[in-house]
């Protein structure tokens, strides 16, 4: 009988358990510093919002709105741009931990972004009444993007619109899955029943859009610079 | 991604980890006798070199002349060249050299193939190790003598050479180079000390004649008779040493078709025998061999070919998925494209788990390649192209195996030797 190299076999498997460890330890940190980010990115966007909520109480007492209202409409192009940049990350975060661990975090802190993105909503409707605003605000209702491909697609699609229009034009993107009672509302407000959905000056066009739809729809409402 | 990858991903890295590492345990625990010699014995064996040779007018006589050229008492050695049935100029070769250095030549009319030359060659043999060389392949003068120091035990059935690429000129014999410097050089070292030699290379490979005709000599039907020759001696409970400091060199495919065609018959071999001899797999008889060598190595190929197979669909959904997506915005690839670059930003934080799981056999595999060139004496700056390519290897190894699954499933006819 040969004889089995059980030393060598015991101390090479030791070793892989331990550098198994080290790749685990080391996703792990790598997981927790996302995560990180992403609390400092939120705080940084609630900071922006206490911020433009100062200044629209400042315009409401001024009588002199227009280097306000300046400032106050930059202030809101730049949230939008880093709530965008903040619903991206978020998701792609989410893309690279769900795989190989709890996805909890990405999900709450998607929730608390829609429950943002509906205050800026609000926000943007008020500033565009008091200072003579004028941006088109598209909201785009995704779900079980598990199973609907159209998620990414529709995705994939307003994102390049956004790169064209910006900052014409303000999207706000939100998880129908996530059972947010606001986004809820909105949900039944608009009366969506199919997903992906998008919302533009208030009309709702369900279903999948190409470039040539999206373009055609938001050219209905508003005189864009990519409508010429 | 699906479970089914993910699952594949954590099993292969935990078997290609376990098993660099048992080999990095392995050399660092021998790295002091990797070139150790045992002390020769007073008595000299004899000693017959068995050459088949068909169709090999091109090399014939370069091999014949580094045979002559052995260090060896004459007395105790005898060259034999069997022709099985060459068309060329082989056989006129051979015989001019028949009677100017004593060689039994055996000249056959019909091509029976090598295991049956070599079979022919090895009945005729009077000495008491036997080496067989391949025609193509040529030895140092001092080959033989340090490869027969390694016959100290009655157990030893075979001791096996370093096999080196004779010149490497293009880039495909750079990355062979480099492959057989470690496949053929370092690893079988390392699998000496473990003993679990799966192979006893037919470039070069000195057998105890006994032990050979014990175990009935090479399987004629086989296609690897040097693999499957093999297995049968670690059965036969022979050990086979490695002898890192005796050479010999040979020619490599110079193209990817030869490449196809050696690899087809290398790897549907393989699968032959592994077949043909299921019954090592954890057979504790065998030590290291059953338990821990073939095992490991076949569970690796296996579940390897099953990741590469998830990735390729992985990988045509996701290029589905973008050109579904392009198609959508007309196919505007420079606005898609300028956009992705304006909003591009490197995160390390990107990295995830599977990339970090991916990258480390791939380093492990560079800093163990590492470690056989310099047991080896050689220079990576020598050869940087073959060593860099060389680890990127793995994609056609995969496609050969894959193509290779496929014949042996579906009994496809594979050849020694096919036409070119």
């Amino acid at each position: 009988m040969e004889r089995v190299d059980v030393k060598t076999m015991l101390l090479a498997a030791l070793f892989t358990v331990i550098l198994f460890l080290g790749v685990y330890g080391l996703s792990t940190f790598i997981g927790e510093r996302r995560e990180q980010v992403v609390t400092e990115k939120m705080n940084e966007i609630i900071e922006d919002f206490e911020e433009i909520e100062t200044t629209v109480r400042l315009i409401e007492l001024l009588s002199e709105k227009n280097n306000t209202c300046n400032i106050l409409t930059q202030e809101l192009e730049y949230l939008e741009s880093k709530l965008w940049k903040l619903d991206g990350r978020i998701t792609e975060y989410r893309e690279i931990t769900k795989d190989f661990a709890s996805d909890e975090f990405y999900i709450r802190e998607k929730k608390r972004l829609n429950r943002r993105e509906i205050i800026y909503m609000a926000m943007l409707e008020k500033v565009k009444k008091m200072c003579d605003y004028e941006q088109m605000l598209i909201l785009y209702f995704y779900g079980e993007c598990e199973k609907n491909r159209e998620c990414d697609e529709q995705g994939f699609v307003l994102s390049y619109i956004n790169q064209r229009a910006d900052p014409e034009i303000a999207i706000l993107s939100f998880d129908a899955d996530r059972n947010v009672q606001s986004v809820n509302s909105l949900i039944s407000l608009y009366n969506i029943t199919e997903y992906p959905c998008v919302v533009v000056d208030e009309h709702t066009h369900c279903g999948l859009h190409d470039k040539g739809d999206m373009e055609e729809i938001l050219c209905m409402y508003s005189n864009l610079s990519i409508c010429t | 991604m699906n479970p089914i990858h993910i699952t594949l991903v954590y099993l292969l890295w935990i078997i290609i980890t376990f098993f660099f590492m048992v080999i990095f345990l392995t050399l660092l625990k021998n790295r002091k006798s990797i070139y150790e010699e045992p002390k020769p014995s007073n008595e000299q064996p004899t000693v017959s070199v068995v050459v088949p040779a068909y169709n090999e007018e091109g090399t014939i006589r370069e091999a014949i002349e580094s045979l002559t050229a052995v260090d060896y008492p004459k007395d105790l050695y005898e060259i034999i060249v069997v022709n099985d049935g060459s068309t060329d100029r082989t056989a006129e070769i051979v015989s001019e050299y028949e009677k100017k250095h004593n060689i039994v030549f055996i000249n056959n009319k019909e091509n029976s193939g090598k295991a049956r030359a070599l079979n022919m060659g090895i009945g005729k043999a009077k000495g008491e190790l036997v080496a067989c060389l391949d025609a193509d392949t040529t030895i140092k003068p001092d080959t033989i003598r340090k490869a027969i120091k390694h016959f100290n035990g009655d157990r030893i059935g075979a001791v096996i050479i370093r096999v080196s690429v004779k010149e490497p000129k293009n880039w495909l014999e750079k990355i062979i180079a480099v492959e057989y410097n470690m496949g053929l050089g370092f690893y079988l070292k390392i699998y000496s000390f473990l003993n679990c030699l799966y192979l006893t290379p037919g470039q070069c490979s000195v057998y105890r004649r006994n032990m050979l005709l014990e175990i009935g000599g090479f399987d004629e039907k086989s296609i690897v008779e040097d693999m499957e020759i093999a297995y049968r001696i670690q059965k036969a409970h022979y050990k086979i040493k490695c002898c890192l400091s005796a050479e010999a060199h040979t020619k490599v495919p110079d193209n990817v078709r030869s490449l196809y065609h050696q690899r087809k018959r290398w790897y549907s071999g393989s699968i032959m025998t592994i077949i043909q001899h299921r019954d090592v797999f954890f057979d504790r008889d065998l030590g290291n061999f059953g338990l821990f060598y073939v095992p490991v190595n076949y569970a690796g190929i296996i579940i390897g070919l099953l990741l590469f197979l998830s990735t390729i669909h992985l990988m045509a959904s996701l290029i589905l998925q973008n050109i579904t997506c392009l198609s959508l915005v007309d196919y505007d690839i420079y606005g898609v494209v300028q956009g992705s670059i304006e909003n591009l930003r490197i995160d390390p934080l990107s990295i995830n788990i599977f990339y970090i799981l991916c990258s480390t056999p791939f380093i492990m595999n560079s800093l163990m390649n590492y470690a056989g060139f310099k047991v080896l004496g050689k220079r990576v700056r020598e050869n940087l192209f073959g060593f860099v390519c060389f680890l990127f290897f793995f994609l056609p190894y995969h496609i050969f195996w894959l193509m290779c699954f496929y014949f042996v499933i579906f009994k496809k006819e594979v050849k020694w030797r096919e036409s070119m």
